[in-house]
């Protein structure tokens, strides 16, 4: 057999489809099915019909939201003084920044966990406050890297145009500035959104709370429901992919504009 | 102005940050258990962290899991990568996509995917750790994947074409010519796939084998336990982490080219959740400068390559090693058993002397060869409930021998999975049978009487240990007569300042005792003549309507609660966070001997209505002994050993429960309760009877097993470890639930975890 490049592709083809998409399809496969291996949508019903899993649902989207807006509110200053600010794009201080990401989130969260200990008493009086907070410490690193590269691509003579032709500071911010570092802000947006929505760890190790969809997961599975286990997995799966297609068609537009006005 | 401001608010941001972990930094230096008061400068939590052998199998394991995942991603990603991009373009875009699933997806999903597929679908062994590396590498592929791809787009295409027209083979051509050109990002990919895994905690805990553990697991499990010397030792390792990364950094940032290394980095990190190869392209373009470095990345990536050898071959060199020897792989609770290390020596007044240096595995494993002159291997695990037992057998964890409550001894009873005990086990008369000689007659007959299918319980399990379940509170911030009665739980003045255990049974067993309070506190039902049997079926009720009534008393309670805990409740009482827990006795004695250690005093209480007494046993699995008589006999000698009264009280000491066994004719037993409880002031001294233990219910009235103890031990620790009469006759064993209603209050049990929109 002639050996050519594309089949260099093959056992990394045959890898994906085992591990990546074979996995996806069991899932799907036990999410619609109950403990018989017949169809049925019982899973699902159970779950859009009960007024706790909702709940569940509804608490971790709130929180996946505050949470990204806490790290957009911190991060898009830090990273514009980071990127125009009187630093001049210092490479040392942009990996001060993001640093953190390569300590092990666990020992991050540790630490964090201790200090409000010590200063709050007693965490469970304020367990909104507190998840937003975790997460938030934990996920700030991840919203800092796609804004400053964004803002730092920005070209600082519009800004100066626009201070020319008499913007204000403020008008040249919201008007200039912000549209057009969209892409890096959607891009910052998933990459927080998403774990912040799933990932019970944090949330858990802070003070032990499981209101957040990874956490029911983790709960049918260890009642060994595999059933009701990839059922919440399959909703994860489509709020992502929601999600995901939203944000692709966001930042297409935003490309578009701005290719219309020729920037 | 401005310009003070911006560096105002980097000052801030960076302190958010850092002030924990630099904060975390200086406490790990002293003796502090808790961040608060500085104690003293200590290198105590360095000594710990090097010289714990758990804590440094577990870094080493960490360590040499990402390299090995990066390693077997890295080779797969990048041949991909270069297939992929020279394949037809129907194929290109379909890989595309495929290669943004895991990217995307939450690691929750991807790791219960695989866990799924593999473990549950193909009943593949965890043991085997093809799950936990498979799961992991098909998280850090892509990654390798989607930092390769931007490089091969950015190659001069002819380059491939001129050697091969200068005479190179194609496999040369891709070798010499294509590969080279693509070092960078193969290294970007290599250090993504290492940072992916080192931090990974979701994939790794469902595809992982139950002995093994990576940092993340393992630091999720050690915040929450009561061994504070292993808390404080994390504390040691974050920073110990923190200054290699800065050390790394800097390193990265010496030479003009490391700039770019980081921010190779940098990118590839970020590369994490982002979806776009045109993103990543311009990032390359702005950041690469090609000409160069690729002969140093050559270097480095050949340096990587040894390290990974040299690894690989060490691991292959520690499978050699193994001989014949026999494997015993037992699997126990968390702290269960006699660890060693003990920090002081217990000396018995019939002459025993207990030091606990080593730990009981150990020491059972120099016994078992001095006795029977083999070599046994335990392979000692542990799980965190029975649940999570069962959990494991059935996602393909092979034990040969576990320590289960009674109502799972009675499932596998049930499913068949079980190996009775051989007929010389019971033979009392055999020198080596401890547990024989020495299990108590009382526990003897419980477990005789406790039956599944016709076949009693004590046929298939040897007793470990036993208890009741109960309240500890802090008789100083509390009311104590507010914890007589199980709805001290509910009390409002107490709120946010208990909790309640993590468990579905427990919790739906104390609903069950709060709904029928009334009922079971009456004068003429607890003098019914078939009392036991009428108190056992309420305390059993499974119906629709009990559970929905226990759903609301359990949600009140959740809201009143600080947590649902499986462990942080006991330090969480000693540091006075929380006032009152739901515990059981054996973990009620640990906390009151911790918390006495701090000064506080705390009790424990088991309330008017019921209590539920559980056994713990251990039982052998047929499966795993699968007849291997050389198995059978060495786990039947594990369980005599264990049995052996002066490893009883080792037992006892280091973990606070009450053993089942009583020690028969020997009396180290019976002396170590003396040496605990025995009263300090003889004036004082109250009478506390415990013959039933010693002598089984018909003896219960003997002279000989009456302790004179201090008052106080009528509410604290020897209350705890050996309940009176009176305690005895209100509790309820709970049996196993039928398929249905374990559907029914495992449902109420996940509404009770989820957010209540009320």
């Amino acid at each position: 057999m002639k050996f050519t490049k594309s089949k260099l592709s093959i056992p990394y083809i045959i890898y994906m489809v085992i591990f990546v998409v074979l996995p996806l399809l069991v899932v799907c496969y036990y999410a619609f099915t109950g403990d018989d291996g017949s169809f049925t949508l019982d899973n699902f019903k159970s779950f859009l019909f009960n007024s706790k899993t909702m709940g569940t649902l509804v608490y971790s989207v709130i929180i996946a939201v505050v949470t990204t807006l806490a790290c957009l509110i911190l991060a898009y200053p830090t990273a514009y003084i980071l990127a125009r600010g009187p630093f001049r794009r210092s490479d040392v201080l942009l990996v001060i920044f993001v640093l953190p990401m390569w300590i092990n989130f666990t020992l991050r969260i540790t630490a964090l966990k201790e200090i409000l200990s010590a200063i709050e008493g007693n965490l469970a009086f304020h367990p909104f406050f507190n998840s937003v907070l975790g997460m938030t410490y934990d996920f700030m690193p991840f919203m800092i890297m796609p804004l400053y590269s964004s803002l730092s691509k920005l070209d600082g003579q519009v800004i100066e145009a626009a201070a020319d032709l008499g913007a204000k500071p403020w008008q040249t911010m919201l008007r200039i500035v912000i549209p057009m570092s969209m892409p890096g802000i959607i891009s910052g947006v998933t990459m927080v959104f998403l774990p912040a929505m799933t990932n019970y760890v944090v949330l858990d190790m802070v003070y032990n709370s499981t209101f957040i969809m990874g956490s029911l997961i983790g709960s049918y599975f260890s009642s060994y429901d595999w059933h009701n286990g990839s059922m919440i997995s399959v909703i994860l799966l489509v709020l992502i992919f929601v999600i995901s297609a939203f944000s692709n068609k966001l930042s297409r537009e935003q490309l578009n504009r701005r290719e219309g006005a020729g920037l | 102005m401005k310009k003070k401001l911006s560096i105002l608010w980097i000052i801030l941001v960076l302190m958010f940050l850092y002030l924990p972990i630099l904060i975390l930094a200086v406490y790990s230096f002293t003796k502090s258990t808790t961040i608060g008061a500085l104690r003293g400068f200590s290198l105590g939590n360095y000594r710990t962290l090097l010289t714990t052998p758990e804590l440094r199998r577990m870094i080493l394991g960490t360590m040499g899991l990402a390299v090995l995942v990066s390693f077997i991603s890295t080779i797969l990603g990048t041949v991909g990568a270069v297939g992929v991009f020279y394949s037809k373009k129907g194929t290109r875009s379909v890989m595309e996509l495929v290669n943004q699933i895991p990217v995307v997806n939450a690691d929750v999903v991807t790791g219960f995917s695989v866990c799924v597929l593999l473990i549950i679908f193909l009943g593949l062994d965890k043991n085997t750790y093809i799950p936990l590396i498979a799961g992991l590498t098909s998280l850090c592929t892509p990654f390798v994947y989607l930092s390769v791809t931007p490089r091969l787009k950015q190659m001069d295409p002819n380059l491939y074409e001129a050697a091969l027209d200068l005479g190179c083979t194609p496999v040369r051509a891709l070798l010499r010519v294509v590969f080279p050109e693509l070092i960078p990002g193969i290294l970007s990919g290599f250090m993504t796939s290492i940072t992916l895994t080192l931090d990974d905690y979701f994939i790794t805990t469902y595809t992982k084998p139950a002995v093994f553990d990576t940092i993340s697991t393992y630091v999720v499990n050690a915040t929450k336990g009561a061994q504070t010397h292993i808390k404080t030792a994390l504390w040691a390792l974050s920073t110990v982490i923190f200054v290699v990364v800065i050390i790394a950094v800097i390193l990265m940032n010496m030479t003009p080219d490391g700039v770019n290394g980081v921010r190779e980095l940098v990118d590839g990190n970020i590369v994490k959740r982002r979806r776009k190869a045109r993103e990543e392209k311009k990032l390359l373009k702005g950041s690469s400068s090609k000409s160069g470095s690729s002969r140093n990345s050559l270097k480095s990536l050949a340096l990587i390559m040894v390290i990974t050898g040299a690894c690989m071959l060490s691991c292959t060199g520690c499978g050699k090693t193994k001989d014949k020897t026999l494997v015993l792989r037992i699997a126990n609770c968390e702290e269960y058993i006699d660890e060693g290390n003990w920090d002081e020596t217990v000396e018995l007044d019939n002459g025993t002397v207990l030091s606990g240096e080593t730990s009981i595995i150990e020491d059972f494993e120099k016994w078992y060869e001095k006795t029977y002159g083999e070599r046994v291997k335990v392979e000692y695990s542990t799980y965190g409930t029975n649940e999570e037992l069962y959990n494991q057998l059935t996602l393909g964890n092979e034990f040969d021998l576990v320590c289960p409550s009674e109502y799972m001894i009675m499932k596998f009873m049930e499913e068949k999975r079980l190996l009775p005990y051989s007929d010389d086990f019971f033979d009392a008369a055999l020198e080596n049978n401890y547990y024989a000689k020495g299990v108590s007659p009382y526990i003897q007959s419980v477990l005789d009487e406790l039956n599944m299918d016709g076949e009693a319980v004590s046929k298939y399990g040897a007793g470990y240990m036993w208890g009741n379940m109960g309240i500890v509170y802090n008789p100083e911030l509390t009311d104590p007569a507010d914890f007589a009665h199980w709805d001290g739980l509910l009390n409002s003045r107490y709120e946010k300042r208990i909790t309640m255990k993590d468990g579905v049974r427990d919790s739906y067993f104390i609903a069950l005792s709060i709904i029928n309070a009334n009922e079971l506190q009456k004068d003429e039902f607890i003098a019914l003549p078939d009392y036991k049997d009428l108190l056992a079926e309420l305390l059993n009720d499974t119906s629709e309507k009990t559970v929905d009534q226990a759903e609301n008393i359990l949600s009140d309670m959740r809201r009143n609660a600080y947590s649902l805990e499986s462990d942080s409740g006991k330090a969480d009482m000693i540091t006075g966070k929380v006032v009152a827990n739901m515990q059981w006795s054996g973990d009620a004695v640990y906390t009151m001997d911790q918390a006495e250690e701090d000064g506080v005093f705390l009790e424990y209480s088991v309330p008017k209505e019921c209590t539920n007494m559980w056994f713990d046993a251990w039982v052998m699995l047929k499966d795993c002994i699968s007849q291997d008589a050389r198995k059978q006999r060495a786990a039947e000698a594990f369980v005599n050993f264990i049995s052996r009264p002066d490893n009883v009280v080792r037992n006892m000491y280091y973990i606070g429960y009450t053993s089942a066994i009583a020690g028969g004719e020997d009396d180290t037993v019976y002396e170590y309760l003396e040496y605990c409880y025995g009263a300090e002031d003889e004036e004082e001294a109250v009478p506390y009877s415990v013959g039933y233990f010693f002598n089984g219910l018909e003896g219960a009235e003997d002279e000989e097993h009456i302790l004179m103890t201090d008052k106080e031990q009528l509410k604290r620790q020897l209350f705890a470890q050996y309940p009176p009469l009176d305690t005895i006759r209100r509790s309820a064993v709970m049996k196993p639930y039928s398929k249905e209603a374990n559907k029914r209050i495992g449902q109420m049990w996940i509404n009770i975890r989820c957010f209540d929109l009320k």
